[in-house]
């Protein structure tokens, strides 16, 4: 039986945590979406679909969002497979001793910290460019390979894998240990599974089904990254957040609307992304 | 039949297993009492290939099943609790060894839903592990067990963390389905009521020492076994 003192308040709670935490959002996303249609801003000048129309004409639209989306996918997915191998290796034991500090000390780095040594090490000119040199693999430095600001994104990639992989191996280790994922493989040899079918049907599954709500908050995190793309990334294409700032700052104006569109519309991907996984959780 | 001769483990200084042997023969269940810390589940363990002995050998018929891998022998290790796949439902659970074994789409579907009738559980078939009682989740155990016709059932107090009512039932079903599908067994139990009940040959290992009886009567004539102190206790009960 419900006891009316104490409904009302845990209600006026709930509610008031759901207007401080969404309203901001909500009144932001309002506003960028009015101004990217010139209804809001310093140039407003009536409705008009000309920024959204210019954002897809260029065709840099689904290039942003693509390559953004590809950055995320595959910088999340390798990280995630990484971990998994470390964690079947080590049977979920990886917390303990000095290898659990070390796991831990790459959480603290900050994402920009990580692009710069990112930076060091991959650059035309940096310390491995340097010791393929030393060792001979190349001529000169310059010789190196450009993993660098370069077409497909790889030192973003090893800038979020550098961040992303020590976190999800804590994650799966936790998620090994409290399901008794041992015990279940041992289960599962007995009742005739090889080591690949022991992966495959127990190990993997079970780690995905656990660790799935986590990877895609860490997606979206991921791909709405700033700092990392913005030091190791190209002009084009860009990742999302790069392309959106670097519409609203630009001295001219007339950019803002473009960049308040991408931000509407990557918001609404977002959202939409999210409402489709919570339902199916529901539903499952 | 399944036959152990001289089996032994040490783990560093501690000897768990003095020299045990056993037969059990095709189709029967061998009760065996021993209490915690007595190497019932170290000799389980040994069986299933889950650990190395020390010495001796592990026969099947005419088959040295000593140095096979786990997967190899056809052997399976029942916990006491009942250790489903979380990630898989109930049919899935129990079709489990089928798919590692390649087995056809219909024929595991065929095998499933017979065993599922018989287990009472076909109104459960997709029902996800945490969403069943105890009982059930153990039926679903022996379930994924017995699909694949193992060679030798090791069943580690498999219904100690039922209540006695569901217990009771669990005993009755297992008994039921053991002789009908054949099924040869170790049951491990500290329940001296459920040794006697459960088996058709009994033992009780103490201290890693195995000692065999050659009739129910001979085991409940044996203090040791905690019998005589269960009738004396029923008696005195009865008189008082």
């Amino acid at each position: 039986m419900k006891i009316s003192g104490r409904t009302w308040p845990n209600s006026l709670l709930r509610w008031g945590f759901v207007a401080i935490a969404t309203f901001p959002l909500l009144a932001g996303l309002v506003y960028a979406a009015l101004y990217s249609v010139g209804l809001a801003g310093a140039l407003s000048d009536g409705f008009t679909w000309r920024h959204w129309q210019a954002l897809w004409a260029e065709g840099v639209l689904w290039q942003t969002l693509g390559f953004s989306l590809y950055i995320a996918v595959v910088s999340i997915a390798l990280s995630w497979l990484g971990a998994l191998w470390l964690v079947w290796l080590s049977r979920g034991r990886l917390q303990k001793g000095v290898l659990g500090y070390l796991l831990f000390l790459p959480l603290g780095i900050p994402a920009i910290a990580a692009a710069f040594f990112i930076f060091q090490w991959l650059g035309s000119t940096g310390w491995l460019s340097r010791l393929a040199d030393q060792i001979g693999l190349i001529q000169q430095p310059q010789d190196f390979p450009n993993w660098v600001n370069d077409p497909f994104g790889i030192g973003i990639l090893a800038a979020h894998i550098l961040l992303a992989l020590p976190f999800f191996t804590l994650l799966l280790a936790n998620i090994y240990r409290q399901e008794r994922l041992s015990a279940l493989i041992v289960l599962g040899q007995t009742l005739g599974a090889s080591t690949y079918q022991q992966v495959r049907r127990i190990v993997i599954p079970l780690l995905w089904q656990r660790s799935r709500p986590v990877v895609l908050v860490y997606l979206l995190f991921v791909l709405g990254s700033y700092e990392i793309p913005l030091l190791l990334g190209r002009s084009h294409p860009e990742m999302v957040s790069v392309f959106v700032i670097r519409k609203l700052q630009r001295f001219s104006l007339d950019t803002i609307p473009q960049g308040m569109a991408m931000a509407v519309l990557y918001v609404v991907l977002v959202l939409l992304a999210l409402f489709l996984f919570y339902r199916k959780r529901r539903v499952i | 039949m399944l036959q152990v001769e001289g089996v032994g483990k040490s783990f560093g200084k501690e000897r768990v297993l003095h020299d045990i042997s056993l037969t059990v023969e095709t189709g029967h269940t061998l009760s065996i009492l021993g209490a915690s810390g007595s190497g019932k589940t170290t000799l389980l363990r040994g069986l299933a290939g889950l650990l190395t002995f020390d010495k001796g050998r592990v026969n099947w018929k005419d088959e040295d099943l000593t140095n096979l891998a786990p997967q190899e022998r056809g052997i399976v290790y029942l916990y006491q609790e009942p250790l489903l796949f979380p990630h898989l439902s109930v049919f899935e659970n129990i079709a489990f060894g089928l798919k590692v074994r390649k087995e056809t789409p219909k024929a595991i579907e065929s095998k499933v839903t017979t065993l599922l009738d018989e287990l009472g559980l076909s109104d459960h078939a997709h029902k996800s592990p945490e969403e069943l009682s105890g009982g059930q989740q153990q039926r679903v155990n022996f379930g994924r067990a017995l699909i694949i016709e193992p060679k030798v059932l090791l069943l580690d107090e498999p219904f100690g963390n039922l209540d006695a009512q569901t217990r009771s039932n669990m005993q009755e079903l297992y008994l039921r389905i053991s002789r009908e599908h054949h099924i040869t067994s170790l049951f491990v139990t500290h329940d001296v009521k459920e040794a006697l009940r459960m088996g058709d040959q009994w033992a009780t290992l103490q201290s890693g020492q195995l000692h065999s009886f050659s009739s129910q009567a001979d085991f409940i004539a044996d203090e040791s076994t905690g019998a005589q102190a269960e009738i004396r206790f029923w008696q005195n009960v009865q008189s008082s």
